[in-house]
């Protein structure tokens, strides 16, 4: 029927095989650069540490790791993931322009891919098509520990590529978007010789140069990487549930602090829609306040949050599944 | 498939594919659009191509999707490549 949708069957094609892809070659790539993602920051950190016993670690080197840290932070959870993946709020194109190669300079991926299978994990989250649930290795020898690991960095190696085309059309439509996906490569290249630049001029050394690359560029990644991965791992196993959502998302006050609030992880997946983590006054989330200055500015719009009522009405009675009663803590 | 494959049959079961995979009906998609307008990147391109080299049952170069970029240029050089092949 041309007027109708077909469906994969009709194909011939399983219906969960759109989620993923299979293609072999493509997958192999894949891994290697992944590979190369995690190790790399891990050994520049090693660096970073064995110069510091010949040439003690300066202002300059700390300064530029405390900048980028929270600017590349920013494009990954008010960039990436409130905005482009999850659309919580609307923003002017320079914004989003500035967003996408903050959260690039992060190196974790192609901003298209990286929306694309964090819609995937929330709509399969702790299921067989989550990329990465803490729950995969239950049932094995150190199952739990082995999980976690799986959650934090091994689902890059060993998960199945996600379809773009799949969880991702949307902005792979919009040629602004696309393309700074497209420059991902140049982007982390910044990142890079960008402290380095800042580093050796402040300075006036290649010693300067040298340490601004490592402390601002590779320390800096390892650190915003780890940070950010605790969503999958961590915050899927340890800390309150206030909500009861389909998944083992937790909250963890500990981490929000380093992650800019990603650590509200229970809230998120309550009320993903919402620009905000934090749902009560005392939850510190810095993605939150960096996307109400933008709402201030006349940067950013349409900034979506859930209503108080749907926020208690969602909520747990401690110890049970059971909705509070209104104003009840959590 | 049962008989020499024609352009046809190539750009009917690709239409059938964006149909299914970006859940769209299948009149709006148009032959003669290029693929990234659909919202398929270069990988989700060669994901695509892998699947019609397996319906097909024949070798497929990866970025084909990719060098001639609507379903309707797919489909005329891979007809006339097929043809060329089985006489």
């Amino acid at each position: 029927m041309p007027g109708t949708v077909r469906l994969p069957g009709e194909l011939g094609i399983d219906a969960a095989r759109f989620v993923v892809v299979e293609n072999a070659p493509l997958q192999a790539v894949q891994r290697r650069y992944a590979l190369a993602t995690i190790v790399i920051p891990f050994l520049g950190t090693l660096a970073a540490f064995a110069l510091a016993a010949y040439r003690p670690v300066g202002a300059v080197d700390l300064g530029l790791l405390a900048a980028l840290y929270v600017l590349t932070s920013v494009g990954i959870t008010v960039g990436f993931h409130r905005h482009f993946a999850h659309r919580t709020f609307q923003a002017w194109p320079a914004l989003r322009a500035a967003l996408a190669i903050l959260g690039s300079m992060a190196a974790q991926g192609h901003l298209i891919y990286w929306v694309a299978t964090h819609r995937r994990h929330h709509q399969f989250a702790e299921r067989e098509l989550d990329p990465h649930s803490p729950t995969r290795r239950e049932g094995t020898p150190l199952g739990r520990w082995r999980g976690f690991w799986h959650a934090h960095v091994g689902w890059m190696l060993h998960s199945r590529m996600t379809n773009t085309a799949k969880f991702a059309s949307d902005l792979i439509r919009d040629p602004l978007i696309a393309r700074m996906s497209e420059l991902y490569a140049v982007w982390v290249f910044l990142g890079l010789a960008l402290p380095a630049a800042v580093g050796g001029a402040l300075t006036a050394s290649w010693g300067g140069a040298l340490s601004g690359l490592l402390w601002g560029g590779l320390v800096r990644m390892f650190l915003v990487h780890h940070m950010m991965w605790t969503s999958g791992s961590t915050a899927h196993m340890f800390g309150t549930r206030p909500f009861a959502t389909e998944d083992d998302s937790a909250n963890n006050f500990i981490l929000a602090l380093p992650n800019l609030g990603e650590g509200w992880h229970n809230n998120h997946h309550a009320f993903p829609y919402s620009a905000r983590f934090s749902l009560r006054w005392w939850q510190i989330d810095m993605g939150g306040w960096a996307i109400g200055a933008f709402e201030t500015l006349g940067w950013a719009w349409d900034v979506r949050a859930p209503s108080p009522e749907a926020v208690e009405s969602r909520r747990k009675a401690a110890g049970t599944g059971a909705p509070a009663a209104p104003g009840a803590d959590s | 498939m049962d008989h020499a494959v024609t352009a046809v049959d190539i750009r009917q079961w690709l239409a059938a594919y964006l149909s299914s995979l970006l859940e769209i009906p299948e009149c709006d998609v148009d032959t003669s659009m290029p693929f990234e307008q659909f919202g398929l990147d270069s990988a989700a391109a060669v994901a695509m191509t892998g699947d019609l080299a397996k319906r097909l049952g024949v070798e497929l170069d990866p970025d084909l999707a990719i060098r001639h970029r609507t379903i309707d240029a797919v489909s005329v050089h891979l007809a006339e490549r097929m043809r060329d092949r089985v006489p």
